[in-house]
């Protein structure tokens, strides 16, 4: 979004135009949703995280002062909330022995591909489920960290300066998501190799 | 022969960044030079690209109605925010404990205004104990509430003899 329009749209917010704050939500959204689900890779999850990002940033407009942008600003709470939840959610499979379902589909996935065969339909739904039980294995952090650097593309030091940290633990974070998704994706990399 | 892992330009790590391309200028051009004298190292960066190949890149999408009932639902759940932000925020426990605090002082100052000044017969020990008594008492929040309760009862009664309540 453009900076002039942004600072227009906040100055209306902050006047008690709830329109202007609409017009964010709408700007943001899209961009914001499909972050948030593929951090945490459950849809329901995803929308109450991008929610919840909204309702915090709407709660904490009148102390915006614009050192970011709305779109840093949100990517960030909501990458700090995705987080949180997937702690919370180690925790209770910890807890509960509780493990989730490895039949979630993955984001990406979700509508097959009609050109596909039946049976390749079928290796793609196993190599889906066997990507989410890897990606399951990596701790909150790591998780965030690869998925923004490899589904996101964010360079590490953009990275560490959503996550307010320093660059080397972020390099650490990914190198060892990476020899994590190596050793449970070790099959699949005979297969294909 | 060059294993990966003891050459520190070739450590697992070192290859994750280069090929993220997250290397600085020197290093990254050091992990180039020695990966064209090994093979070993070679092999470790094609393995790691053909695992990463695997994981999709493609983002995932939300259709075109599912955000716009996304967004609905983010705009019912706004609250409506004070018009006159310049007021202090007033936290309506504290304004509970402020309102009845101001009916207590009320109540105490009336109290205090209708009792009778001590008359000079009312001097004995035994009455100036029994008017100790009384302040003791409303200064104890319970036996305040309490005359307040009937206070409010004497007014009903009022009421009622006026023809007023129902």
């Amino acid at each position: 979004m453009d900076t002039c329009l942004e600072k227009t749209l906040l100055a209306r917010i902050r006047a008690g135009d709830d329109t202007g704050f609409e017009t964010l939500v709408a700007a943001h959204s899209p961009r914001l949703l499909s972050l948030a689900w593929r951090l945490v890779g459950v849809r329901e999850d995803a929308e109450e995280i991008a929610q919840e990002a909204f309702l915090r940033l709407h709660r904490s407009i009148g102390d915006f002062r614009g050192d970011s942008s709305v779109a840093t600003w949100l990517h960030r709470t909501a990458t700090r909330l995705a987080i949180d939840h997937l702690r919370r959610q180690k925790l209770r499979e910890r807890i509960f022995f509780f493990r989730r379902g490895n039949e979630e589909a993955d984001p990406v996935d979700v509508v097959p591909d009609p050109a596909a065969s039946p049976g390749e339909r079928y290796f793609a739904g196993e190599i889906r489920r066997q990507i989410n039980r890897a990606m399951q294995r990596l701790s909150a952090r790591q998780r965030v960290v690869f998925t923004l650097r490899h589904h996101e593309e964010m360079p590490l030091r953009e990275i560490a300066a959503l996550l307010g940290v320093e660059e080397g633990t972020v390099k650490a974070h990914l190198h060892r998501a990476v020899r994590v998704l190596r050793r449970e994706l070790k099959d699949l990399q005979e297969e294909s190799s | 022969m060059n294993k990966p892992h003891e050459d520190t330009l070739c450590r697992p790590e070192s290859l994750t960044l280069f090929h993220y391309g997250e290397l600085e200028t020197a290093d990254r051009l050091g992990v180039e030079k020695h990966l064209q004298g090994c093979a070993a190292c070679r092999r470790e960066l094609a393995r790691l690209r053909s695992t990463l190949k695997i994981l999709p890149k493609r983002a995932p999408e939300f259709s075109p109605g599912e955000i716009r009932d996304f967004n609905e639902r983010v705009v019912r759940r706004l609250r409506p925010r004070p018009r006159f932000s310049f007021r202090p925020a007033f936290k309506p426990a504290f304004g509970w404990s402020l309102a009845a605090t101001a009916a207590t002082a009320v109540l105490l100052l009336m109290v205090t205004l209708r009792s009778p000044t001590p008359a000079p017969r009312q001097s004995s020990p035994q009455m100036a104990l029994q008017g100790g008594a009384e302040i003791e008492a409303l200064l104890e929040p319970e036996l305040l509430l309490n005359l307040e309760l009937l206070e409010n009862l004497d007014l009903l009664q009022e009421l009622e003899t006026m023809g007023i309540s129902g």
